[in-house]
């Protein structure tokens, strides 16, 4: 593709923040073209947030660099952010002023803005209804729209949504998800983070995974759903007949183990498979209907959901 | 942000006025503590001598002189004439007001400087019914100080001189307003032994009541009498002041001169 | 680039809508006319003891009174001396025939304006500044203000000349309605009444070498300069506590114990010299005008104006740099 050529709207180049001697964000990198949606995964607390701040220069990275269309935030806060628009956490608005007056306030901080262009903006998310009214009024999907508005305002080349679908409804969410889809047909670019690989896995086209503050995973969605399966190790006797009962599954890959894990395993007739863990009841089935006498199911690496998952359970406290 | 135009270009246009007016005030001031450039007042015009006559309709007390006026020694501060004061309120169904103008050490010279010099004091007595004073005692004796009646023989003579001006000045201003010369009273009586003091306070009163009888309205209202006997039981701490019990006493007297 | 006008617009318009003005409105609403009231008592007081409404009575009495103070051997030093000043004060408008305390709106206007200088004033203008900074942090849209294609000294550099404008405004309001409410009870003439001024307060003696007798409205004027640069610089103060602490109700208990702690150490510091060097003595600019003794010796106008510049700009200082510098981490 000849967009490598091309200047990424987003480059991030390892990025590291330590706040009171810890480190927070160790060694990010990833780049972000034009009309991309860019999903960005990980648990609370693994450091999304603190980077999403350091993009937008709320933060100021210990190490490492941030460019958006080729300009340095850092040095060029002016230049590389006019091209940004953002919502860093909640939509966080002027709750004593209108819609409309927040509109107007943050119109005022870019340049040429036309009372015009708000109204576009309101028309694009479908806020003229209660465009009037104060924002202390609002529900948290209107505060959410009115957030995408005001990001909207300087027709951003990057937007940046941080935990989208929080707090919205799952008529809200289908909506949010048609909305930024139309949002990148347009050429923009997108950042969105969440804490769901479902969500992540339905909105964008890319996706970096993130844990305790380094990048585990970075690649085109369905690529990472492919690699997605686990390594399961069946004990099965006898063996030859259950292999080829695993075979006659298309979604079960016969594999070899690694010399390390190898060594942990004892049992000669044990047969490593990679695939789907929700497969295994059925496969068991199987087995037991054949005559073959299962003595050992074993899960060695998760997917890419159940390690996510594992990795988000009981984490849900910031 | 424009649905607010108005609201924005007044409260600009305010803040703008406003700020230049304070900064033009603060440096003025500035100007004005700082390097100030000598003074611009003039010799105030002579007084007006305002033509002002006591009410009938209330009674306006005004106190004149030293510390037995002032009532120092009288932990209520307020003296034989608070005793004044309140007897007449609850004797006439006029209302009766206090000018309190006495001050702790005053002497005859000071006083006399007071009411010739003083707008205030002067307005304040064309317009009193009835003017209390007291006089002379810081002339001649000073509390604390021995006592030495040669010196204070001496001093007699100016202080008197003194007083006959003042009597002349009060008359002068007001006519019409009852004068009280509350006389001195003897507080050593207890170490006079052979009664110097005594006498020396009465050649005093006398020569005060000699002065006063050119004036009709000007009474004297002697006190000696009164701090004859048991003088401890009605002088205060220092000895030398009455207390309560001895202001009430001159108080009454003069209310009884006054009927 | 983005110029700093519309971005001041923002910040006024924001404090507008905030209805922080109303608050002070309300306030100054409630409060001026307790005070008129009360000062409408002492007059009537005055004239229920004596009987008269003659100023040169009213104030000869006053000279007496304080002569008799001053006699007393339980007097202290440092009052012996304000009382020895104010009667040399009051000596000098009986000579020149001039009422210190006409009673009239301008009169009490003036009066409220000296005494409101040291509290009543810095906290209406606490009410605007307090949380101009913590208040957009704890509700979050500093995030948003700081990830505009501007830079964060403009930022704060509009929030500093919109809080100008509100100090000039509040000082104004506090002045008009002082002058419209007393003014119904006390009559709403006095403007070209006279006034002295130009003391300097030497020992407990009185300098009247430069005295001046100027119109009160001149007075008034010079009055509210000075009473409008303490305001500023307590709303520099406060900003800045506001850029420090994050939270809008520590920042305000921070400010007010400052402040209340400030109109204490006026009351009781005139032994302990080296107090001169704290803002909150040096606020009461306005009592050089009218001569009142300070409340610590040798303090003057240059000192407390230098004094009080020196804080402001060290506290702008502190705050840009902070506010610049600082990662927003929630």
């Amino acid at each position: 593709m000849g967009l490598k050529e091309e200047i990424p709207v987003l480059s991030v180049k390892h990025l590291k923040k330590k706040i009171k001697k810890k480190w927070i964000i160790n060694d990010i990198s990833f780049d972000i073209y034009e009309g991309q949606i860019f999903g960005f995964l990980g648990p609370n607390g693994s450091g999304k947030t603190t980077t999403i701040r350091m993009l937008v220069d709320l933060i100021s990275p210990t190490e490492g660099s941030i460019h958006v269309c080729g300009k340095n935030v850092q040095t060029e806060h002016d230049e590389a952010l006019k091209h940004v628009g953002c919502i860093v956490e909640n939509p966080e608005l002027y709750t004593y002023l209108t819609g409309w007056e927040n509109l107007e306030h943050f119109a005022a901080m870019l340049p040429n803005i036309s009372q015009q262009r708000i109204q576009e903006v309101v028309e694009i998310v479908g806020m003229d209804q209660r465009i009037h009214d104060k924002v202390k009024t609002y529900s948290l999907g209107m505060r959410q729209r009115l957030g995408i508005a005001q990001a909207l305002l300087g027709k951003p080349k990057l937007l940046i949504l941080d935990e989208p679908t929080n707090g919205l409804d799952p008529q809200g969410i289908k909506e949010l998800r048609i909305f930024i889809r139309n949002l990148a047909k347009e050429g923009l670019s997108l950042f969105i983070s969440s804490h769901l690989l479902s969500e992540i896995q339905l909105m964008c086209d890319r996706v970096a995974i993130i844990r305790k503050g380094e990048v585990i995973a970075v690649g085109n969605v369905d690529e990472l759903l492919e690699q997605s399966s686990s390594t399961v190790l069946w004990g099965v006797s006898p063996v030859e007949q259950g292999k080829k009962i695993l075979q006659s599954f298309q979604s079960i890959e016969l594999t070899q183990l690694d010399d390390f894990e190898f060594e942990t395993v004892t049992s000669s007739n044990i047969v490593p498979t990679l695939m789907n863990v929700e497969d295994i009841p059925l496969v068991n089935e199987q087995m037991v209907k054949a005559g073959i006498q299962v003595t050992n199911i074993e899960v060695r690496k998760p997917s890419l959901e159940d390690m996510f998952l594992t990795l988000t359970e009981g984490e849900r406290i910031d | 942000m424009k649905s607010s135009r108005l609201l924005w270009s007044s409260i600009l246009i305010v803040a703008i006025i406003t700020t230049s007016i304070f900064i033009y005030g603060f440096v003025n001031a500035i100007q004005t503590v700082v390097y100030p450039n000598g003074s611009n007042l003039t010799e105030p015009e002579a007084e007006i001598e305002e033509e002002i006559a006591p009410s009938a309709d209330e009674i306006i007390i005004l106190s004149l002189g030293d510390s037995l006026t002032k009532g120092t020694g009288d932990k209520t501060n307020n003296g034989y004439v608070g005793v004044v004061r309140n007897l007449l309120e609850e004797n006439k169904d006029k209302p009766v007001y206090l000018r309190p103008f006495a001050v702790d050490g005053y002497t005859t010279e000071q006083l006399l400087d007071f009411i010739t010099t003083q707008s205030g004091v002067r307005t304040a007595i064309k317009e009193s019914n009835l003017i209390l004073m007291t006089i002379g005692g810081n002339d001649m004796f000073s509390p604390g100080n021995e006592l030495d009646l040669q010196t204070s023989e001496q001093l007699m003579k100016d202080a008197l001189a003194n007083i006959s001006k003042v009597f002349a000045e009060l008359n002068a201003l007001n006519a019409e307003a009852d004068i009280v010369y509350v006389g001195l009273y003897n507080p050593f009586s207890e170490i006079d032994e052979n009664g110097e003091v005594a006498l020396f306070v009465q050649e005093w009163n006398h020569e005060v009541f000699k002065m006063t009888t050119a004036y009709k309205q000007v009474m004297f209202v002697p006190t000696s009498d009164l701090f004859y006997k048991n003088t401890k039981s009605f002088l205060s701490s220092d000895v030398y002041h009455p207390n309560e019990e001895g202001y009430k006493r001159i108080g009454e007297r003069i209310v009884n001169v006054l009927q | 680039m983005i110029k700093i006008y519309p971005l001041v617009r923002n910040e006024v318009l924001k404090i507008w809508k905030k209805r922080r003005f109303i608050v002070i409105v309300l306030i100054l609403a409630v409060l001026i006319p307790i005070f008129t009231y009360a000062q409408l008592r002492v007059a009537l007081n005055v004239q229920k003891q004596m009987g008269t409404e003659d100023w040169r009575i009213v104030v000869q009495q006053q000279i007496q009174d304080y002569e008799n103070r001053v006699g007393s051997p339980r007097m202290q030093e440092e009052w012996k001396r304000w009382y020895t000043v104010e009667i040399q004060r009051l000596q000098l408008h009986l000579d020149q025939n001039i009422d210190p305390n006409s009673p009239n709106g301008v009169t009490f206007t003036n009066q409220f304006v000296a005494n409101s200088v040291g509290l009543f004033l810095p906290l209406l203008v606490l009410v605007i500044a307090a949380d101009l900074v913590s208040g957009e942090h704890s509700a979050g849209t500093l995030k948003l203000l700081l990830t505009r294609p501007i830079k964060r000294w403009k930022i704060l550099l509009s929030k500093y000349i919109a809080l100008t404008i509100y100090v000039s405004i509040t000082v104004l309001l506090l002045a008009i309605m002082s002058y419209l409410i007393s003014g119904i009870v006390f009559g709403f003439n006095g403007w070209m009444q006279p006034v002295l001024t130009g003391f300097e307060v030497i020992g407990s003696d009185l300098n009247l070498n430069n005295i001046n007798s100027i119109p009160q409205w001149q007075f008034l004027v010079m009055e509210l300069g000075l009473a409008w640069f303490s305001s500023l610089v307590v709303a520099c103060l406060a900003m800045m506590i506001s850029v420090l602490v994050r939270s809008i109700a520590a920042g305000m208990g921070i400010m007010l114990a400052t402040l209340i702690a400030g109109t204490i150490l006026t009351n009781m510091v005139s032994s302990w010299e080296n107090a001169k060097y704290f803002f909150m003595v040096n606020l009461q600019t306005v009592s050089y005008l009218s001569g009142s003794v300070p409340p610590i010796e040798g303090l003057t106008l240059s000192f407390s104006l230098i004094n009080l510049s020196v804080w402001a700009l060290l506290s702008i200082f502190v705050s840009f740099v902070v506010f610049m510098k600082r990662d927003i981490l929630n």
